[in-house]
Protein backbone atom coordinates (compact mmCIF):
# COMPACT_ATOMS: atom_id res chain seq x y z
CA UNK A 1 0.00 0.00 0.00
CA UNK A 2 1.00 3.32 -0.80
CA UNK A 3 1.35 6.19 1.25
CA UNK A 4 1.91 9.66 0.25
CA UNK A 5 4.68 11.56 1.78
CA UNK A 6 5.99 14.81 0.80
CA UNK A 7 9.80 13.92 1.35
CA UNK A 8 9.50 10.89 -1.38
CA UNK A 9 8.32 12.92 -3.94
CA UNK A 10 11.66 15.55 -3.46
CA UNK A 11 13.73 12.42 -3.46
CA UNK A 12 12.47 11.61 -6.50
CA UNK A 13 15.13 11.68 -9.48
CA UNK A 14 13.60 10.96 -13.03
CA UNK A 15 15.76 9.10 -14.97
CA UNK A 16 15.41 7.89 -18.82
CA UNK A 17 14.89 4.34 -18.18
CA UNK A 18 12.06 4.92 -15.84
CA UNK A 19 8.90 1.86 -15.70
CA UNK A 20 5.47 3.24 -15.97
CA UNK A 21 2.48 1.67 -14.86
CA UNK A 22 0.31 1.01 -17.31
CA UNK A 23 -1.68 4.14 -17.07
CA UNK A 24 -4.85 2.11 -15.80
CA UNK A 25 -2.68 1.83 -12.77
CA UNK A 26 -3.66 -1.95 -12.12
CA UNK A 27 -2.73 -3.75 -9.26
CA UNK A 28 -1.80 -6.46 -11.60
CA UNK A 29 0.29 -4.11 -13.24
CA UNK A 30 2.57 -3.50 -10.93
CA UNK A 31 3.08 -7.19 -9.44
CA UNK A 32 3.72 -7.84 -13.01
CA UNK A 33 6.51 -5.27 -13.15
CA UNK A 34 7.64 -5.83 -9.67
CA UNK A 35 8.28 -9.29 -10.25
CA UNK A 36 9.77 -8.47 -13.62
CA UNK A 37 12.27 -6.10 -12.83
CA UNK A 38 12.92 -6.28 -9.38
CA UNK A 39 13.53 -3.88 -6.47
CA UNK A 40 15.78 -1.69 -8.02
CA UNK A 41 12.63 0.29 -10.03
CA UNK A 42 10.59 -0.14 -7.28
CA UNK A 43 10.83 3.78 -6.68
CA UNK A 44 9.77 4.52 -10.47
CA UNK A 45 6.69 2.84 -9.68
CA UNK A 46 5.34 3.64 -6.25
CA UNK A 47 6.13 7.32 -7.81
CA UNK A 48 3.83 6.38 -10.65
CA UNK A 49 1.20 5.14 -7.90
CA UNK A 50 1.10 8.15 -6.03
CA UNK A 51 0.87 10.17 -8.56
CA UNK A 52 -1.97 8.25 -9.98
CA UNK A 53 -3.88 7.78 -6.77
CA UNK A 54 -3.27 12.32 -6.52
CA UNK A 55 -4.70 12.53 -10.19
CA UNK A 56 -7.81 10.41 -9.05
CA UNK A 57 -8.87 12.32 -5.78
CA UNK A 58 -8.48 15.74 -8.39
CA UNK A 59 -10.47 14.30 -10.60
CA UNK A 60 -13.44 12.83 -8.58
CA UNK A 61 -13.35 15.15 -5.27
CA UNK A 62 -16.42 12.77 -4.08
CA UNK A 63 -13.88 9.96 -3.59
CA UNK A 64 -11.11 12.28 -2.35
CA UNK A 65 -13.28 12.82 0.68
CA UNK A 66 -14.14 9.12 1.23
CA UNK A 67 -10.40 8.22 0.74
CA UNK A 68 -9.91 10.87 3.44
CA UNK A 69 -12.61 9.13 5.88
CA UNK A 70 -10.88 5.82 5.16
CA UNK A 71 -7.40 6.63 6.13
CA UNK A 72 -8.26 7.81 9.29
CA UNK A 73 -7.91 4.86 11.59
CA UNK A 74 -10.68 4.53 13.69
CA UNK A 75 -12.80 4.31 10.32
CA UNK A 76 -10.30 1.72 8.54
CA UNK A 77 -11.43 -0.48 6.17
CA UNK A 78 -9.14 -2.86 7.12
CA UNK A 79 -10.80 -5.58 8.55
CA UNK A 80 -10.13 -9.54 9.26
CA UNK A 81 -7.68 -10.09 6.87
CA UNK A 82 -8.07 -13.81 4.27
CA UNK A 83 -7.18 -16.70 5.25
CA UNK A 84 -4.82 -15.86 8.28
CA UNK A 85 -7.77 -15.19 10.37
CA UNK A 86 -9.04 -18.53 9.92
CA UNK A 87 -6.05 -20.56 10.91
CA UNK A 88 -7.11 -21.20 13.78
CA UNK A 89 -10.35 -22.98 12.73
CA UNK A 90 -14.17 -22.36 12.67
CA UNK A 91 -16.72 -24.67 13.17
CA UNK A 92 -20.55 -24.10 12.78
CA UNK B 1 -21.46 -26.65 7.14
CA UNK B 2 -19.72 -23.61 6.05
CA UNK B 3 -21.52 -19.76 5.37
CA UNK B 4 -20.95 -17.66 2.95
CA UNK B 5 -22.78 -14.36 3.38
CA UNK B 6 -23.32 -11.83 0.75
CA UNK B 7 -23.42 -8.06 2.02
CA UNK B 8 -23.43 -4.28 0.97
CA UNK B 9 -24.28 -1.04 2.19
CA UNK B 10 -26.07 0.24 -0.46
CA UNK B 11 -29.14 -1.47 -2.76
CA UNK B 12 -28.04 -2.51 -5.94
CA UNK B 13 -25.35 -3.89 -6.15
CA UNK B 14 -25.96 -7.86 -7.55
CA UNK B 15 -25.63 -9.37 -4.13
CA UNK B 16 -28.80 -11.44 -4.60
CA UNK B 17 -27.52 -12.31 -8.57
CA UNK B 18 -23.58 -13.31 -7.34
CA UNK B 19 -25.12 -15.63 -4.35
CA UNK B 20 -27.70 -17.77 -7.08
CA UNK B 21 -24.97 -17.50 -9.94
CA UNK B 22 -22.08 -18.71 -7.32
CA UNK B 23 -24.22 -21.46 -5.92
CA UNK B 24 -24.64 -22.59 -9.54
CA UNK B 25 -20.95 -22.16 -10.41
CA UNK B 26 -19.78 -24.40 -6.89
CA UNK B 27 -23.10 -27.00 -7.41
CA UNK B 28 -21.86 -28.05 -10.97
CA UNK B 29 -17.99 -28.17 -9.23
CA UNK B 30 -19.29 -30.39 -7.30
CA UNK B 31 -20.19 -29.14 -3.64
CA UNK B 32 -23.41 -29.52 -2.34
CA UNK B 33 -24.58 -26.50 -1.82
CA UNK B 34 -27.95 -24.79 -0.62
CA UNK B 35 -29.16 -21.23 -0.78
CA UNK B 36 -30.79 -19.39 1.88
CA UNK B 37 -32.64 -15.97 1.11
CA UNK B 38 -32.45 -13.48 4.63
CA UNK B 39 -33.46 -10.68 2.45
CA UNK B 40 -36.87 -9.80 2.95
CA UNK B 41 -37.40 -8.76 -0.42
CA UNK B 42 -37.40 -12.72 -1.61
CA UNK B 43 -35.62 -12.21 -4.60
CA UNK B 44 -33.11 -15.28 -4.31
CA UNK B 45 -35.35 -18.08 -5.47
CA UNK B 46 -36.27 -16.19 -8.59
CA UNK B 47 -32.85 -16.52 -9.85
CA UNK B 48 -33.14 -20.64 -8.85
CA UNK B 49 -36.38 -21.49 -10.07
CA UNK B 50 -38.77 -20.87 -7.41
CA UNK B 51 -41.77 -18.75 -8.41
CA UNK B 52 -42.39 -15.24 -6.78
CA UNK B 53 -44.64 -15.03 -4.37
CA UNK B 54 -44.28 -18.08 -2.41
CA UNK B 55 -45.18 -17.86 1.15
CA UNK B 56 -43.15 -20.51 2.86
CA UNK B 57 -39.51 -19.98 3.63
CA UNK B 58 -36.98 -19.19 6.65
CA UNK B 59 -39.10 -15.93 8.21
CA UNK B 60 -41.46 -16.63 10.90
CA UNK B 61 -44.69 -18.37 10.04
CA UNK B 62 -43.05 -21.77 7.98
CA UNK B 63 -42.65 -25.10 9.69
CA UNK B 64 -39.33 -26.42 9.40
CA UNK B 65 -40.77 -30.03 8.23
CA UNK B 66 -42.78 -27.64 5.54
CA UNK B 67 -39.13 -26.25 4.60
CA UNK B 68 -37.84 -30.00 4.68
CA UNK B 69 -40.55 -30.83 2.66
CA UNK B 70 -40.48 -28.17 -0.46
CA UNK B 71 -36.64 -28.62 -0.23
CA UNK B 72 -36.54 -32.13 -1.20
CA UNK B 73 -39.18 -31.52 -3.96
CA UNK B 74 -36.95 -29.03 -5.44
CA UNK B 75 -35.32 -29.94 -8.83
CA UNK B 76 -33.06 -27.24 -9.54
CA UNK B 77 -29.28 -27.15 -9.89
CA UNK B 78 -29.28 -25.54 -6.63
CA UNK B 79 -31.89 -25.63 -3.61
CA UNK B 80 -33.33 -23.29 -1.99
CA UNK B 81 -35.16 -22.12 1.29
CA UNK B 82 -36.67 -18.72 0.15
CA UNK B 83 -37.54 -15.88 3.05
CA UNK B 84 -40.83 -16.10 2.33
CA UNK B 85 -43.87 -13.24 1.56
CA UNK B 86 -44.78 -11.48 4.38
CA UNK B 87 -46.59 -8.51 4.92
CA UNK B 88 -45.38 -5.54 7.10
CA UNK B 89 -47.43 -6.90 10.31
CA UNK B 90 -45.65 -10.20 9.70
CA UNK B 91 -42.17 -8.51 9.08
CA UNK B 92 -42.05 -6.54 12.26
CA UNK B 93 -43.61 -9.47 14.39
CA UNK B 94 -40.28 -11.38 12.80
CA UNK B 95 -37.44 -8.52 13.49
CA UNK B 96 -38.95 -8.91 16.78
CA UNK B 97 -38.15 -11.94 17.32
CA UNK B 98 -34.63 -11.45 16.09
CA UNK B 99 -33.97 -8.63 18.51
CA UNK B 100 -35.11 -10.77 21.52
CA UNK B 101 -33.47 -13.74 20.55
CA UNK B 102 -29.89 -13.86 18.86
CA UNK B 103 -29.96 -17.81 18.49
CA UNK B 104 -33.49 -17.65 16.73
CA UNK B 105 -31.79 -17.67 13.43
CA UNK B 106 -29.26 -20.19 13.70
CA UNK B 107 -31.48 -22.48 15.09
CA UNK B 108 -33.92 -22.73 12.70
CA UNK B 109 -31.22 -22.86 9.83
CA UNK B 110 -30.30 -25.80 11.45
CA UNK B 111 -33.79 -26.81 12.05
CA UNK B 112 -34.49 -27.20 8.47
CA UNK B 113 -30.40 -27.03 6.36
CA UNK B 114 -30.50 -30.94 5.55
CA UNK B 115 -27.24 -32.85 6.35
CA UNK B 116 -24.24 -33.27 4.30
CA UNK B 117 -24.63 -29.83 3.06
CA UNK B 118 -21.39 -28.53 2.48
CA UNK B 119 -21.82 -24.50 1.97
CA UNK B 120 -24.84 -22.05 2.64
CA UNK B 121 -24.55 -19.70 0.56
CA UNK B 122 -26.62 -16.83 2.26
CA UNK B 123 -28.18 -13.52 0.72
CA UNK B 124 -29.11 -10.36 3.02
CA UNK B 125 -30.78 -7.28 3.04
CA UNK B 126 -28.95 -4.01 1.83
CA UNK B 127 -27.13 -1.85 5.40
CA UNK B 128 -27.23 -2.93 8.57
CA UNK B 129 -30.49 -4.89 9.35
CA UNK B 130 -30.98 -7.12 12.07
CA UNK B 131 -31.24 -10.10 8.99
CA UNK B 132 -27.60 -8.80 8.12
CA UNK B 133 -26.25 -8.71 11.59
CA UNK B 134 -27.63 -12.01 12.24
CA UNK B 135 -26.71 -13.79 9.31
CA UNK B 136 -22.81 -12.31 9.67
CA UNK B 137 -22.85 -13.47 12.96
CA UNK B 138 -22.43 -17.38 12.11
CA UNK B 139 -20.99 -16.49 8.63
CA UNK B 140 -17.29 -18.18 8.26
CA UNK B 141 -16.89 -16.01 4.95
CA UNK B 142 -18.72 -12.63 4.41
CA UNK B 143 -18.62 -11.28 0.77
CA UNK B 144 -18.86 -7.29 0.70
CA UNK B 145 -20.35 -6.65 -2.98
CA UNK B 146 -19.95 -3.16 -4.49
CA UNK B 147 -20.59 -1.28 -7.84
CA UNK B 148 -17.26 0.40 -9.06
CA UNK B 149 -19.42 3.88 -8.77
CA UNK B 150 -19.04 6.78 -6.32
CA UNK B 151 -22.01 5.52 -4.64
CA UNK B 152 -20.62 2.13 -3.29
CA UNK B 153 -17.49 3.78 -2.78
CA UNK B 154 -19.47 6.64 -0.24
CA UNK B 155 -20.93 2.98 1.37
CA UNK B 156 -17.12 2.06 2.09
CA UNK B 157 -16.83 3.50 5.35
CA UNK B 158 -20.37 2.54 6.26
CA UNK B 159 -19.66 -1.02 5.38
CA UNK B 160 -16.21 -0.96 6.76
CA UNK B 161 -18.20 0.10 10.47
CA UNK B 162 -20.29 -2.56 10.48
CA UNK B 163 -18.32 -4.98 9.59
CA UNK B 164 -15.57 -4.03 12.40
CA UNK B 165 -18.39 -4.29 14.71
CA UNK B 166 -19.59 -7.90 13.68
CA UNK B 167 -15.79 -9.04 13.85
CA UNK B 168 -14.70 -7.44 17.08
CA UNK B 169 -15.12 -9.89 20.16
CA UNK B 170 -15.35 -12.87 17.47
CA UNK B 171 -12.96 -15.67 18.46
CA UNK B 172 -12.91 -17.10 15.51
CA UNK B 173 -13.05 -14.45 12.84
CA UNK B 174 -14.20 -14.92 9.19
CA UNK B 175 -12.97 -14.23 6.10
CA UNK B 176 -13.73 -11.11 3.74
CA UNK B 177 -13.74 -10.54 1.01
CA UNK B 178 -14.92 -7.67 -1.31
CA UNK B 179 -16.11 -7.98 -4.72
CA UNK B 180 -16.35 -5.43 -7.73
CA UNK B 181 -19.43 -6.00 -9.92
CA UNK B 182 -20.31 -4.98 -13.51
CA UNK B 183 -16.97 -3.53 -13.99
CA UNK B 184 -16.85 -1.51 -16.93
CA UNK B 185 -13.36 -1.10 -17.92
CA UNK B 186 -14.08 1.47 -20.37
CA UNK B 187 -15.31 3.76 -17.40
CA UNK B 188 -12.98 6.26 -15.66
CA UNK B 189 -14.57 6.23 -13.15
CA UNK B 190 -15.03 2.47 -12.67
CA UNK B 191 -11.23 2.16 -13.46
CA UNK B 192 -10.47 4.42 -10.52
CA UNK B 193 -12.89 3.12 -8.25
CA UNK B 194 -11.04 0.36 -8.78
CA UNK B 195 -7.85 1.88 -8.38
CA UNK B 196 -9.06 3.50 -4.82
CA UNK B 197 -10.98 0.11 -3.94
CA UNK B 198 -7.98 -1.48 -4.04
CA UNK B 199 -5.61 0.86 -2.29
CA UNK B 200 -8.08 0.82 0.84
CA UNK B 201 -8.80 -2.37 0.75
CA UNK B 202 -5.44 -4.37 -0.17
CA UNK B 203 -5.99 -7.51 -0.79
CA UNK B 204 -9.22 -8.64 0.21
CA UNK B 205 -10.68 -6.75 -2.54
CA UNK B 206 -10.69 -10.14 -5.12
CA UNK B 207 -8.69 -9.54 -8.23
CA UNK B 208 -11.37 -10.81 -10.73
CA UNK B 209 -13.88 -8.19 -10.82
CA UNK B 210 -17.21 -9.54 -12.47
CA UNK B 211 -17.98 -7.76 -15.94
CA UNK B 212 -21.16 -5.73 -16.77
CA UNK B 213 -22.85 -8.26 -19.10
CA UNK B 214 -26.31 -7.70 -19.94
CA UNK B 215 -26.52 -11.69 -20.36
CA UNK B 216 -26.54 -12.17 -16.78
CA UNK B 217 -30.26 -9.87 -16.84
CA UNK B 218 -31.73 -11.86 -19.59
CA UNK B 219 -30.52 -15.48 -17.91
CA UNK B 220 -32.47 -13.99 -14.40
CA UNK B 221 -35.38 -13.19 -16.56
CA UNK B 222 -35.64 -16.84 -18.14
CA UNK B 223 -35.00 -18.76 -15.18
CA UNK B 224 -32.17 -19.79 -16.12
CA UNK B 225 -28.44 -19.64 -14.43
CA UNK B 226 -26.17 -17.63 -16.09
CA UNK B 227 -23.50 -20.56 -16.40
CA UNK B 228 -26.34 -22.64 -18.24
CA UNK B 229 -28.02 -19.32 -20.30
CA UNK B 230 -24.50 -18.59 -21.75
CA UNK B 231 -21.34 -20.64 -19.97
CA UNK B 232 -18.67 -18.86 -22.53
CA UNK B 233 -18.88 -15.22 -21.61
CA UNK B 234 -16.57 -13.09 -19.32
CA UNK B 235 -19.24 -12.89 -16.42
CA UNK B 236 -19.26 -16.53 -16.21
CA UNK B 237 -15.73 -17.15 -16.70
CA UNK B 238 -15.27 -14.48 -13.86
CA UNK B 239 -17.25 -16.32 -11.67
CA UNK B 240 -15.63 -19.03 -11.74
CA UNK B 241 -12.61 -17.29 -11.00
CA UNK B 242 -14.40 -15.75 -7.91
CA UNK B 243 -15.99 -19.12 -6.74
CA UNK B 244 -12.27 -20.75 -6.10
CA UNK B 245 -11.12 -17.23 -4.31
CA UNK B 246 -13.92 -17.35 -2.23
CA UNK B 247 -13.19 -20.62 -1.44
CA UNK B 248 -9.17 -20.28 -0.63
CA UNK B 249 -9.96 -19.69 3.19
CA UNK B 250 -12.19 -22.57 3.83
CA UNK B 251 -9.80 -25.36 2.17
CA UNK B 252 -7.15 -24.03 4.20
CA UNK B 253 -9.79 -24.27 7.27
CA UNK B 254 -10.12 -27.75 6.15
CA UNK B 255 -6.53 -28.12 5.98
CA UNK B 256 -5.87 -27.42 9.36
CA UNK B 257 -9.10 -28.75 11.05
CA UNK B 258 -7.06 -32.18 9.19
CA UNK B 259 -3.67 -31.65 10.48
CA UNK B 260 -5.02 -30.70 14.43
CA UNK B 261 -7.45 -34.20 13.95
CA UNK B 262 -4.20 -36.33 13.17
Amino acid sequence: MVKVESSFSQMFIPRKETIRNSGDGYAFDVAALLAAVGGEQMHYIEFNSVRRELETRQRWPLLHLVSELLDQPERSADVAKPVSLHKEGAAI
Amino acid sequence: MKFIAFVSAKGGTGRTTLAANLGVILARAGHRVLALDCDPQNALGTHLGIPPGLRLGIAEGSSPDEIIEYLTAQRGEVPCIPFGTRDRDDLQQAESTLLADSGWLMRRVLDVVPSGTELVLVDTPAGERVWTEHVLEMANVIVGVHLPDAACFATLPVMAAMLERQCRGRELKPAVWHVLNQMEPRSKLARDTEFLMRRHLGERLVPCPVPRDPVVGEAWAQQLPVALHSPTTGAVAALRELSEHLLTPLVDLQRHTAKVCR
